[in-house]
């Protein structure tokens, strides 16, 4: 079953010691290619193929690049190779069949990212090097109970809990964590967990809201509800001018926005070698380049930054892509607050129309 | 898979680079978070960096030119012939230089002031930076680099002078960003209108040979006098401007310490602290780069070492560059690339690139970073170390280094930087002013993909594409004197020599200024400045 259809049907909810956690993931990794998050050396953190639950830290920082949208839509994925031979020519299509891959401990915000990814990638057209991993993909989700200082989900409407899209979403209860089962895949892999899991009780259940409420009304460190009045305002396009020249100045066109933004989808297909061998690869593009939109002729639709940040931004929040994705393309994950070498990031830039003309 | 965390070679900043790899190819690079310089931010040089790496036109094997073209051949015979000339030397005080890098590690720069000093026994060593620095080289010995970059979204007042902080140092403007957004003062002191000077609060336009008395205007002093915590960040258009000696010396005389020089080569302090520079104290001086090049052109250099270096696209003045390496008796030319410096060459070194070597680095603000190799080295290929140990053993001498740790340890006592022992430089720069000939300032303005010489970013399809046709950025005003139109083809002339471009014309600009800008593929800039500037005077002519 296509696993974007949430069956409520599916809906059950289990509980396991923090302590068996382990044990459960060391039990699925006998089965499945199983990634979570490592701390590498240099303090940073990776999400890496373990065999143990011991490799995994919970309390991971998240990874400038969604550990999500790597796996999904990789930075650089060979999709063609070509030789020729002769007078004929040798071309073959890569399609990598991806074994069954359990992505343990992902972040809610990287959940809701996959949702807006999947309907990009599969709606009408379907990517089929997308389908192929995304079939193979198993999602164990965390509700983040201690937000981070650039995390903004709830404003977004993407965290820190969901009530459907996952295959599993773990919840930290004291010494436990509340399992939600939202589909068969996810059921599949509790069932791997065995006695590990105990059904919840009612009061487990009620636990897991309090907590989940408590972090949304009082643990994000940054002003909440961004969204609302800088989407009107983008939408109206009645955004002056000035601000975007502001924004612009700030802009050093290194395109990590759209690297790290765990829904920016922009890809660039091209041919590398020589007219004998080589080839087609598909990387990710940056909407902040020139390159981005330069056509042929050299004449280029948006020629400098602020053209670029504008265009950006109303893809982000205009309610004309509201309308066709669903939902808004942020999640509020703060990777461009971490990574946007201007601070041009999206809590700034909402703060930044909300404040003009005032 | 493993990480593994590295430095950009790219600009000073010096920014940490995580890398995916399973030895044999990169999957993916990404910021590291747990890097003080980066934080979890890159520019668009260090996300493209393995794009450069897998290149296609990578140099392979040694090459060795016969009739005009290139032979690919073995180590052993490439590197005996570069022995054996350089033996063949004989007036090892005159006729032979060495260029290094701003690039290779420190270790390797140790390791060539040895193979220059010991085994070769030339002082006449030096890499790009006495062209491109010499203002901040004389007074290098006063700079403690006491100002961290982390120090500047700290401070209460930021004069940046003369850099478009976007290009030039993004890491510098992040933290200015910061500062400006907790309530500093910023004060940009500029001819052009950078981006920095939008946002700013006080933004003083100067002509671009009157930077030194806007520093000494009453609000800017009466603003640093108040201030608790002031810092003054000086780039590109001081010291590669029109008057940098002038300029410079101003500015250190009244920030002193509060000055953070914004050096925009990867290594260049360490390629200084570990002795690749002939200003040494108690050695013999020998000849700076722009001396190598005079030598050259008047026929003495019988054997020109260059390591790393695009000279011949980076220095300026082309055609008076090229005829000086044309004239070289012997170019060996050691590179990732077929650079243009490469072409011109009779041996070249095909080497490893810093991602597959380790060792450290010196940043801009005078942080020791250390890294280790990412991927492994292809077999024919050896690192700039590996080259300078086997040369030197070639030349009858063994040093007695088995690996770069053992460099390592060496290293720390023989800090020039740290000891200052850079002794007295001798390089005087002209001031350049306009007049009846040439009544216009030209600025050669690169892009912000662009870095050095240009030969990482021909390499890389991201940044290339991102490289826009060269143009020349005049005011409407000048334009209409001159009966020019946007888009229409034009001379640009000035002491050096003449190219011509497309006119682009753009309001911002002041009327006595024209901006040069970097060509995609294209490095007829360089034509027009002297060597080591970024800055001159010109004019425009329209064609008949």
């Amino acid at each position: 079953m296509d696993c974007r259809e949430i069956g409520e049907t599916f809906m059950k909810v289990k509980i396991i010691n923090k302590e068996d956690v382990t044990r459960w993931i060391d039990k699925i990794a006998e089965k499945y290619n199983v990634l979570g998050p490592v701390k590498i050396k240099s303090g940073d953190y990776e999400f890496k193929k373990i065999k143990s639950g011991n490799e995994i830290s919970l309390d991971y920082i998240n990874p400038v690049i969604s550990p999500v949208k790597q796996f999904l839509f990789p930075s650089k994925e060979v999709m063609m190779k070509y030789e020729k031979k002769g007078k004929s020519v040798d071309a073959k299509v890569e399609q990598q069949v991806t074994e069954k891959t359990v992505l343990f401990g992902i972040r809610t915000c990287d959940l809701s990212a996959m949702l807006f990814l999947d309907k990009f990638f599969l709606d009408g057209f379907k990517d089929t090097f997308y389908e192929l991993r995304r079939n193979s993909l198993i999602t164990v989700n965390l509700v983040c109970t201690e937000p981070f200082e650039s995390c903004f989900c709830v404003c977004a409407d993407a965290g820190p809990d969901r009530k459907e899209g996952f295959d599993v979403q773990l919840t930290k209860i004291n010494g436990s964590y509340v399992a939600e089962i939202g589909s068969e895949k996810g059921e599949e892999i509790v069932k791997i967990g065995g006695s590990l899991f105990k059904d919840a009780s009612q009061e487990d259940i009620d636990k897991k809201e309090k907590i989940v409420k408590d972090t949304k009304e009082n643990k994000f460190k940054m002003p909440t509800s961004y969204f609302s009045k800088a989407i009107r305002h983008v939408t109206a396009n009645d955004i002056d001018e000035k601000t975007w020249d502001q924004l612009a100045s700030r802009c050093v066109g290194c395109g990590s926005c759209s690297y790290v933004c765990p829904t920016c989808t922009c890809f660039n297909v091209l041919d590398i070698g020589t007219t004998n061998k080589g080839e087609r690869v598909r990387t990710w593009d940056s909407c902040m380049y020139s390159g981005f939109t330069r056509e042929v002729s050299g004449h280029n639709p948006r020629p400098v930054f602020k053209d670029r940040v504008k265009r950006r931004y109303y893809h982000k929040l205009s309610y004309y892509y509201m309308k066709k994705m669903g939902q808004h393309g942020c999640v509020g994950c703060g990777r461009c607050v971490i990574a946007c070498i201007g601070g041009i990031d999206m809590p700034m830039v909402s703060k930044f129309i909300r404040r003009q003309g005032q | 898979m493993k990480e593994i965390i590295t430095i950009c070679p790219f600009c000073g900043c010096g920014c940490g680079i995580k890398v995916s790899t399973d030895d044999k190819e990169i999957e993916k690079v990404e910021p590291s978070q747990s890097h003080l310089i980066g934080r979890g931010s890159l520019c668009i040089k260090g996300w493209h960096i393995v794009e450069v790496l897998d290149s296609e036109t990578r140099l392979r094997k040694p090459l060795i030119k016969s009739d005009d073209t290139f032979k690919e051949v073995t180590w052993q015979e490439a590197l005996s012939l570069v022995a054996e000339k350089i033996k063949s030397v004989k007036d090892k005080y005159n006729s032979i230089g060495i260029i290094g890098s701003s690039k290779t590690t420190n270790e390797e720069n140790y390791l060539l002031n040895k193979l220059a000093h010991q085994v070769i026994k030339t002082n006449n060593i030096d890499t790009s930076f006495s062209l491109h620095y010499s203002p901040l080289l004389k007074r290098i010995n006063e700079i403690n680099f006491s100002v961290k970059i982390d120090d500047i979204q700290n401070s209460d007042l930021i004069i940046v002078i003369g850099t478009n902080l976007n290009v030039e140092a993004p890491q510098i403007l992040r933290r200015v960003l910061k500062a400006l957004d907790k309530g500093a003062k910023i004060l940009v002191i500029n001819s052009l209108k950078i981006p920095l000077a939008n946002i700013a609060e006080i933004y003083i336009q100067t002509e671009p040979n009157k930077i030194a008395e806007a520093i000494k205007d009453g609000k800017v002093s009466s603003l640093y006098k108040r201030a608790k915590k002031p810092i003054c960040i000086v780039g590109e258009d001081i010291f590669k401007g029109v008057n940098p000696d002038d300029s410079f010396n101003s500015i250190i005389d009244i920030f002193k310490d509060n000055v953070f020089p914004i050096i925009n080569l990867n290594n260049a302090l360490g390629a200084v602290a570990y002795g690749v520079t002939p200003y040494i104290e108690g050695e013999k001086e020998g000849m700076n780069l722009q001396e190598m090049i005079e030598s050259a052109e008047k026929g003495n250099m019988e054997c020109l070492y260059i390591i790393g270096e695009d000279i011949l696209s980076s220095a300026g003045d082309y055609n008076r560059v090229k005829k000086a390496l044309e004239n070289v008796g012997f170019l060996i030319v050691q590179d990732l690339f077929m650079t243009e410096t490469a072409k011109l060459a009779d041996v070249i070194l095909p080497v490893v690139s810093s991602l597959e070597k380790g060792g450290s680095f010196i940043n801009m603000e005078g942080r020791l970073q250390d890294f280790e190799p990412s991927i492994s080295t292809d077999e024919t290929l050896k690192s700039d170390f590996e080259i300078f140990i086997e040369l030197s053993e070639k030349l009858g001498v063994k040093l007695p280094y088995k690996n770069i740790s053992e460099v390592r340890k060496e290293i720390e006592k023989s800090n020039l930087l740290k000891s200052k022992k850079i002794s007295k430089v001798n390089i005087s720069l002209e001031n350049q002013n306009v007049d009846s000939d040439f009544p216009l300032w030209i600025k050669i303005d690169n892009p912000r993909m662009f870095f050095h010489s240009g030969s990482m970013l021909k390499n890389s399809y991201t940044l290339f594409r991102e490289m826009e046709v060269g143009v020349v950025v005049v005011n409407p005003e000048l334009a209409k004197k001159n009966n020019i139109r946007n888009n229409e083809k034009v001379k640009v002339v000035t002491k050096t020599g003449e190219i011509t471009r497309n006119v682009s014309i753009l309001n911002d600009i002041p009327q006595n200024i024209m901006v040069v800008t970097y060509g995609k593929d294209d490095i007829s800039h360089s034509i027009i400045v002297p060597i080591g500037l970024k800055w001159t005077v010109g004019r425009l002519e329209k064609l008949s």
